[in-house]
């Protein structure tokens, strides 16, 4: 019996999501990367290995306010086995492909210098996951591409001149910051560069105050805390394990993001969805692309997209919080040896499928 | 005084150990074949119609020194013979063979331990007579009857001896047990194996296009010669004491001769010859621009520290050990380095006058139209290492290298550690034996075409970048006391920060060693067991401890993973082999390209399947 591929069932699930939403197919763009990622059976277990989404698919979508007609992927390119340095060159390889393919001879020099360091020809012996590719598609074809390179301390020299002197600012300010890995895309006007942090130990988010106050976004707290406090339940305080920062330097001034890793809660809501709707009802048009993505991500047979693994708060000096969500998605993973098995098992929605 | 004449790619005294030498032994099976095929498939035995010579022996260390009778009269009296047909013709099918890379009659193809072998050995083997072997090869010996009868097609037999003829029986001497010394003794003992030589069907092919090209040119491979000994000559006190003949530069010079038409009885030929060994020895030793024939040479590159077949083919992975080097000493900025000491010279900004340093900066300058640019050498370095770098539409980058490369070196270091500590072992000989085959195998897929010539280029570049940089002159003008010391001042001061010169160097140093390990053996990697690779062996006491050869590599292995930081976790989880989909041993045509993806595409939305093509290998 023929078995099929993670890659052919990414490949599906994409179409599907792309036909729905309206925007162009990513599988189109990454296909070759996809086949040799996701090379091994569907459900394999080795999938599990990876630090992306640890013990699950290696594949996430997200949806973001800020980019709400988008089909937005992450992904951990090659397979469970590869080394991080064969993770750094293969992500750097597709993104220099796509970007000159998409935007262009200038867009990828920028990729390029911005990119040198993680394409060369060694990796630190201790590096884990080595790269990470993102991409998201809309209407109108490839709207960004994107890497993320697993840094050190030490790389924070690497990082241009504004985004080093704000992520040394960062670390001088809050000391439990500690650098993990930089993404650098590009998209159809312009590229950017951010810098996340791991946050070590508890954050109480009104500690980000004078953080926030340095890097001239002082006024959005307010902002921030209405909307994580929302939708984490009126959880003011995030256990370690559960933070990470990320600093982008935009033609808007200094931007900061809050993502927050479900998994290292301990009691996450069980509505965190329909809080995240209450925060978004503000902003009806957001609201109805989180619908409109929600339902363009569900398979038919299954009862939902899937699970919420990361939720993100950003913060720019004029503008207020915007949320972008997470999804593991639903459907790569083995639930269980039948239907009334543990976990949200698949149930045919519609009486004709076989 | 008479004058002798060495051949050092039939037998090298000068190696050490002698006749057990490994390259000597290499030397000897592809002498042996020769030996064989000629007499073989064309009757031609040095015995035949030369009363001053005896019949070519199975010991290599022999075929020097050839004789013809000065006095018809009086057969015993003999005098060298320095232009002796037989001889040249040897050397010329030596060296046509080495020139195309088939240095192994086996072309590593079968493994040449196992017994019941379709092989040539000795008269002594212990053969099963119930075996395919012993029918077609009674006690495995070797014959020497004329007229036999010539099957090429046929898988790798190439003749098959008819049991009526008579048999002459010859003995080719002994070598080292692969397996190790025999344990059964205390202490154990040394073993050796019948010398045997396995001929492929391809061997035998090109050893036939061989022959055709010397019985059709061979009075031009006799004007090479004799110009050759001439060029070659040494001497004493006006006498001529050594010649060191090149089997491969006989072969080379007289195809580019062969390619120019060149008439053997023209009057200048010799003139012309001296020009055409000439230009080789230029374009071989990197000055002399890209007229030479790269192929033709071997490769040997600076230690940096100094002063301060069929699936595995061995050229392609020497041609890849230069670009890793290569590719190190990029990441090392010292491309860039050279690009800014000549900037500066250029702009003079640099305070040296006259000399050697403005000579080579000068020299530097005017070559650089036809240098290998970095736009190239990076397009090599994905192409042959899967760096992310030069075009953005490289078709085949190779993806694998990485992941083969460390986790062959996991794998060593982790049995070397084993080997020598009582832990008990995870790492077995096949599992060495399987990680060194993919990577071999990775490095030989990809070190087809272009590599080679541009890696012998590269040789030269680098070493003229060093000899540079290296100058007196130019080191003082910069404050510095040598070239290292240079690299970093320069990438400090104008190339945005300096790298890490030390890890750079041993990178490239031990990288450079450890593919070399690889191509030495290739016709074992390429083999199913991993006997041969000789990875543990035991001391007085029967206590297992690594070959000097596992010790080397296994030290380069671990050079290399120090200087990366690469933890003893991250080893040990990478040294599990990996089950590879597909494993070429040669380029597949289109494969991999937009042009392709963009037809697999349209095909797929539109529901047509094709059949299954090759793909390019994936992990």
């Amino acid at each position: 019996m023929r078995v099929t591929t993670a890659s052919e069932l990414a490949k599906r699930r994409m179409e599907m999501a792309s036909r729905r939403l309206g925007t162009k197919n990513p599988a189109e763009a990454i296909g070759g990367l996809l086949d040799r990622s996701f090379h091994l059976p569907a459900h394999d277990p080795r999938y599990g290995n990876n630090l992306l989404t640890p013990g699950r698919f290696p594949l996430e979508h997200s949806f973001s306010e800020v980019a709400g007609n988008a089909l937005r992927l992450d992904m951990q390119p090659l397979g469970p086995e590869a080394t991080a340095h064969a993770r750094q060159q293969e992500a750097s390889r597709e993104m220099r492909r796509l970007t000159h393919q998409h935007y262009g001879k200038e867009a990828l020099h920028w990729f390029d210098q911005r990119s040198e360091r993680w394409r060369n020809g060694m990796s630190h012996g201790d590096t884990r996951f080595g790269a990470w590719f993102g991409m998201a598609t809309d209407a109108y074809g490839l709207q960004e591409c994107k890497v993320y390179y697993e840094m050190r301390e030490s790389d924070i020299d690497n990082l241009p001149p504004n985004l080093k002197h704000a992520a040394r600012i960062v670390m001088e300010i809050m000391p439990e910051l500690t650098p993990i890995f930089t993404s650098i895309a590009c998209g159809r006007g312009r590229g950017a560069q951010r810098v996340y942090f791991f946050h070590r130990g508890d954050l109480r988010l009104l500690d980000l105050e004078p953080l926030l106050n340095q890097l001239g976004i002082g006024k959005q707290l307010p902002s921030l805390l209405a909307a994580a406090g929302v939708i984490f339940g009126g959880r003011f305080v995030l256990p370690q394990g559960s933070v990470i920062i990320g600093l982008r330097d935009t033609n808007k001034g200094l931007e900061m993001k809050l993502d927050v890793l479900v998994a290292g809660l301990p009691d996450p809501p069980q509505q965190m969805y329909q809080l995240l709707n209450m925060v978004l009802s503000e902003r009806p048009s957001s609201q109805s692309n989180l619908h409109r993505w929600v339902q363009a991500m569900t398979p038919d047979d299954m009862q939902g997209p899937g699970e919420i693994g990361v939720i993100s708060v950003r913060v720019l000096p004029e503008t207020p919080a915007r949320c972008s969500l997470y999804l593991r998605p639903s459907g790569y993973d083995r639930q269980g040896r039948s239907a009334a098995g543990p976990g949200s098992a698949p149930q045919p929605q519609d009486a004709y499928r076989v | 005084m008479t004058t002798k004449e060495k051949f050092p790619e039939i037998f090298n005294e000068n190696l050490p150990g002698g006749a057990t030498n490994e390259v000597n032994i290499t030397n000897k099976r592809l002498y042996l074949a020769i030996r064989h095929l000629l007499s073989e498939l064309f009757s031609i035995d040095r015995a035949n119609d030369d009363p001053g010579n005896p019949p070519l022996t199975p010991d290599p260390s022999q075929f020097k020194d050839y004789y013809k009778v000065d006095d018809p009269n009086d057969p015993s009296k003999k005098i060298p013979d320095y232009f002796n047909e037989d001889k040249i013709r040897f050397l010329a099918i030596i060296g046509q063979l080495r020139l195309a890379g088939y240095e192994d009659p086996s072309f590593a193809r079968i493994e040449r331990w196992s017994k019941y072998l379709k092989d040539v050995e000795d008269a002594d083997i212990d053969m099963d007579e119930e075996s395919e072997f012993a029918r077609l090869f009674p006690r495995g010996s070797m014959r020497t009857a004329p007229q036999p009868e010539n099957d090429v097609s046929s898988a790798n037999i190439v003749w098959v001896p008819e049991s009526s003829r008579p048999v002459k029986v010859e003995t080719f001497g002994t070598e080292p047990d692969p397996r190790g010394p025999d344990r059964s003794t205390n202490p154990p003992t040394q073993r050796f194996y019948h010398f045997r030589v396995l001929i492929v069907a391809e061997f035998i092919t090109r050893f036939t296009e061989a022959m055709q090209q010397y019985s059709a040119y061979s009075e031009l491979y006799k004007q090479v010669y004799r110009g050759l000994h001439e060029h070659s000559q040494g001497k004493f006190n006006g006498t001529q004491v050594t010649v060191t003949i090149s089997a491969k530069q006989l072969a080379d010079v007289t195809e580019r001769l062969i390619r120019d038409n060149v008439n053997p009885n023209d009057p200048n030929i010799r003139l012309t010859i001296q020009s055409v060994i000439a230009r080789t020895i230029s374009s071989a030793s990197g000055s002399g621009g890209l007229d030479g024939n790269f192929s033709a040479f071997g490769i040997s590159l600076p230690d940096l520290d100094a002063g301060t077949h069929v699936e595995i083919i061995p050229d392609n992975l020497h041609a890849v050990r230069v670009i890793y080097y290569c590719a190190q000493l990029e990441e090392m900025r010292l491309f860039a380095t050279v690009d800014t000491v000549v900037e500066h010279a250029t702009s003079g900004m640099l305070p040296i006058s006259r000399g050697p340093g403005l000579d080579r900066i000068y020299r530097w300058i005017k070559r650089a139209p036809e240098r290998i640019n970095e736009f190239e050498r990076r397009g090599l370095y994905a192409r042959v290492l899967g760096l992310a770098q030069g075009s953005v539409d490289e078709p085949l980058p190779n993806r694998e290298f990485s992941d083969l490369w460390f986790r062959f070196l996991a794998s060593v270091s982790l049995k070397f550690r084993e080997i020598t500590s009582s832990e008990r072992s995870q790492v077995s000989d096949e599992q060495i034996h399987k990680a060194g085959r993919d990577l071999a195998v990775n490095i030989s897929l990809h070190g087809y075409g272009i590599t080679a010539p541009a890696a012998i280029e590269m040789q030269g570049v680098v070493q003229e970048m060093i000899d540079m940089l290296s100058d007196t002159e130019i080191l003082r003008s910069y404050g510095v006391r040598d070239i290292w010391q240079l690299v970093d001042r320069v990438s400090a001061l104008y190339l945005n920060g300096a790298a890490n010169g030390v890890k750079f160097r041993t990178m490239a140093a031990s990288g450079e060693r450890i593919i070399s390990w690889l191509a030495r053996k290739a016709p074992i990697l390429s083999s199913a067991s991993a006997l041969g690779l000789g990875i543990t062996t035991f001391d007085g006491r029967g206590n297992r401890r690594p070959t000097n050869d596992f010790f080397t590599l296994a030290e380069l292995a671990e050079r290399w993973l120090a200087v990366t930081g690469t933890t003893d976790e991250m080893a040990e989880r990478h040294t599990d082999p990996v089950d590879l989909d597909a494993q070429l041993t040669v380029p597949m045509l289109g494969q991999n390209t937009g042009f392709q993806a963009g037809i697999q595409n349209t095909l797929d939305q539109a529901g047509i399947e094709l059949p299954a093509m090759p793909a390019v290998p994936q992990i």
